[in-house]
């Protein structure tokens, strides 16, 4: 028993060291500036990061099969521009609009999953072409930002669920903890998360082993899809608008919550937990950058970039200890 | 071969190019714009060289067919500026060129698309 714990340790460690700089950049901010250290800050980094870690857990399925999906912003910005314009212009109640795009963005993403898997297409390429797909279908729509006004739509978005004390979260922060759930629960305890890591570990010995991986493949993207739409309607509950510029870059912070949450860009191995982790690691920056005042708001896009590199090579570093022993 | 300083190379260059490209683009708009300038660049980039017949896997390219692709893109562009369709469905319009030059590069599709076209005898998985 021990000797397994052992043996355990190595695949925990990328996770460890996340949440160790999560812990240590939480400690550096509340030493250094006043009423950083309150719960509330904390439960914001969860309310205002929301939609990326929806985000960010469809793509970590997508990085353990060893694919990439670089649609996800543009599909972010399709969703609150489609839901702004259904709710706005077409005065669709929202449980309607709400429904509507995200079987939009579910089959966008089998869409995509479908000529990956059908007709051998590089990830890369197809979801590349996804994205601007997505992101030109916005201008179809308005080149404007559409504001929200509906009344019970713009309650909800403000709607506050008081925790204790003063402290309270968001309907997204619950949202985006419910999706964690069910995603650790899909990932660990049934057939389709286990062919992910089995596809991303070996796709030709996976297939040998005679699991489902045509329709595993085809069921990843439109689960990235479907993460993408439903991030898209939390993020108009941040935003209360549509917009074809919304969420530019947002793949880039999807990718880097996912590596930096210890899942290895090249598959297979990676914890659907280590996602939430680097994307509230992504939300600490900010904040800290924030409550600095003095940094331009850029910095952050330095920062995370800079640590995406330093992630990438602790990465090479860990599978060469492992190749070793 | 040296494998591994020819893949650094082939990134410099690409920097490089890309460096040279970002000095057009501000001598043409005598401005520089962190936001804007060459955003959404990178698929007419890759649009221009897989028109021009290089193969996304690698092995296979063409210089002269990537600067013929990148004519083509500007005339597309070009194009939908003057026939007076609006300018947004630009985006649209080269996805879908995008895809369908993937499709064409394929050879699964090409497979599907002769197992459609060619009827199968009875009997065989179309």
């Amino acid at each position: 028993m021990t000797r397994m714990k052992w043996r355990l340790a190595p695949k925990m460690l990328p996770l460890a060291a996340t949440v160790a700089l999560f812990l240590a950049m939480g400690l550096f901010g509340s030493l250094s500036y006043t009423g950083f250290f309150s719960a509330q800050v904390f439960l914001n980094l969860l309310i205002d990061n929301a939609f990326l870690v929806i985000v960010a857990i469809g793509m970590t399925f997508v990085i353990l099969s060893g694919g990439i999906d670089l649609s996800v912003g543009s599909v972010v910005a399709l969703s609150t521009m489609v839901l702004a314009s259904l709710v706005e212009r077409q005065h669709w109640a929202w449980p309607w609009a709400v429904g509507v795009v995200l079987l939009m963005g579910t089959l966008f993403g089998a869409f995509m999953g479908w000529l990956i898997q059908r007709f051998r297409l590089q990830p890369f390429i197809v979801t590349l072409a996804g994205m601007f797909l997505a992101r030109g279908l916005c201008y179809l729509i308005s080149i404007d930002s559409i504001s929200i006004v509906d009344p019970a739509y713009a309650a909800l978005a403000q709607f506050r669920l008081p925790l204790w004390a003063d402290a309270a979260v968001s309907i997204s922060a619950v949202i985006a903890l419910a999706v964690l759930a069910i995603a650790i629960f899909i990932a660990h305890y049934t057939e389709f998360g286990r062919t992910v890591y089995a596809v991303g570990g070996n796709e030709h010995s996976a297939l040998l082993m005679g699991l489902p991986v045509a329709r595993t493949h085809v069921l990843i993207y439109t689960l990235s899809g479907f993460c993408s739409a439903l991030g898209g309607v939390v993020f108009t509950f941040y935003t209360l608008s549509g917009y074809g510029l919304h969420a530019i870059g947002l793949e880039l912070d999807a990718i880097a919550a996912v590596v930096i949450g210890g899942t290895l860009l090249s598959g297979g191995v990676g914890f659907i937990f280590g996602t939430l982790f680097g994307a509230l690691t992504l939300g600490i920056i900010q904040t800290l950058i924030m409550f600095d005042g003095t940094l331009s708001s850029w910095w952050t896009r330095i920062v995370i970039g800079a640590l995406l590199f330093i992630f990438c090579l602790l990465q090479r570093v860990f599978e060469a200890r492992r190749a070793q022993s | 071969m040296r494998e591994r300083l020819i893949t650094v190379c082939v990134y410099a260059f690409c920097g490089l190019t890309a460096g040279v490209a970002g000095l057009l683009i501000s001598s043409n708009v005598k401005s520089a714009d962190g936001n804007n300038a060459g955003a959404l660049l990178e698929l007419d980039a890759i649009l221009a060289v897989t028109l021009g017949g290089t193969l996304l896997t690698g092995g296979r390219f063409s210089l002269a067919g990537s600067v013929v692709g990148a004519l083509i893109i500007q005339t597309l562009t070009s194009t939908i500026y003057s026939i007076g369709v609006p300018p947004e469905i630009n985006l649209v319009v080269k996805a879908v060129v995008v895809f369908v030059v993937m499709l064409m590069q394929s050879s699964e599709f090409r497979r599907a698309i002769h197992g459609w076209v060619v009827r199968t005898p009875a009997g065989s998985v179309p």
